[in-house]
């Protein structure tokens, strides 16, 4: 009886700690989609300072939030977001019109990172 | 190379811990969902191992997952003999008062060479000699060898008994078995007289086994 209540158990945290990391990835990623556009429309308005700050906000949230998400997710696939958040901060010092594309692609390499997470029928199958 | 030795000791403790989970069993009488439970915990069990780059969650919950689920399942077949016929299946006799049932056979794929070995395995070798034969639900076969070819010890053992086959479980947990009452060729009002003779309710027998004699033996719940 004491091994299928502490099964029980295991299986809640379990299932806890899934729920958790699904919310907490979806709510960081929103987050740093949001400094990233934050980022292209500085960049657009001309607006340098705002622009480097932003980016090295981003790349500190980044940091911080990959030692997390590397539990739950592809080392390799941090990595290139870890990269091309990297770009995104030294183009945006350098003043440089590749930011665009840098901001594209962090873009969808954390939109795949955030729906690796989603639980959907199709991923499931 | 330093984090593939703490992954391996890490999912150590891990695999160690699940297995006691598990229960204490012998590989030859795991239950087919234990059996394939087991060989999934050590395929999934070697990827975070192997792989540096795939988190070692992505190993200890579904190994979890499964011993967890694995432990449920137990616990639901101990209070249930419907989900416990479904999921492991009960014995089935193949040899019954020396006669082999090979409609029973064919039904669970086995051959006379399965049987054979299986003979040979516990020292029996003419199949005359066997009263009667039952799969386990583990695979395994158990074989009652006739009256006088029992050696001088099981002899002992079953001194003054009959040629009949052996118990078989009539009731157990407070449920009858109908099928196992037909084929000893004891009636329900054989049970009933039993029950009355006892002073007890079928709900309140936690085991009672009979051989096709009538013989029986009866435990009644505690409490």
């Amino acid at each position: 009886m004491n091994r299928i209540i502490m099964s029980i158990v295991i299986l809640a945290v379990m299932a806890g700690m899934c729920c958790w990391s699904v919310f907490g990835v979806i709510k960081k990623t929103d987050s740093l989609l949001e400094k990233v556009h934050t980022v292209e429309n500085a960049f657009e308005n001309d607006d340098t300072e705002k622009c480097t700050e932003i980016a090295e906000e981003l790349q500190n949230e980044w940091e911080e939030f990959m030692n997390r998400a590397i539990l739950v997710n592809d080392l390799g696939h941090a990595l290139d977001i870890t990269s091309s958040i990297a770009e995104i901060y030294s183009f945006a010092q350098a003043e440089n019109e590749e930011l665009y594309a840098a901001c594209d692609r962090a873009e969808a390499q954390i939109e795949v990172f955030k729906n690796m997470q989603l639980p959907t029928l199709w991923k499931i199958l | 190379m330093s984090i593939v030795l703490i992954r391996a000791f890490v999912l150590y403790i891990v695999l160690a811990f699940s297995l006691r989970l598990m229960g204490k069993r012998q590989l030859g009488e795991l239950q087919p969902s234990e059996l394939v439970v087991t060989i999934l915990i050590s395929n999934i069990a070697a990827i975070p191992v192997e792989d540096s780059s795939v988190p070692m969650i992505m190993g200890i919950v579904p190994i979890l997952t499964l011993v967890c689920v694995d432990v449920i399942m137990s616990g639901i077949m101990m209070k249930s003999t419907r989900v416990r016929k479904l999921m492991i299946g009960s014995p089935r006799i193949i040899i019954s008062e020396g006669e082999i049932l090979q409609k029973e056979m064919k039904r669970l794929r086995y051959t006379v060479d399965d049987l054979t070995e299986a003979m040979r395995e516990q020292q029996i070798f003419d199949i005359t000699q066997v009263h009667f034969a039952i799969v386990e639900t583990t695979g395994k076969i158990n074989f009652m060898l006739k009256k006088d070819f029992q050696n001088t010890e099981k002899q002992d053992v079953s001194a003054g008994g009959s040629t009949q086959n052996p118990p078989s479980v009539i009731i157990r947990d407070g449920v009858t078995d109908e099928e196992q009452l037909r084929l000893l060729g004891l009636g329900e009002g054989w049970l009933k007289a039993i029950l009355r003779e006892n002073g007890v309710s079928e709900k309140n027998v936690f085991l009672l086994t009979s051989d096709s004699g009538g013989k029986y033996t009866m435990i009644k719940k505690a409490g």
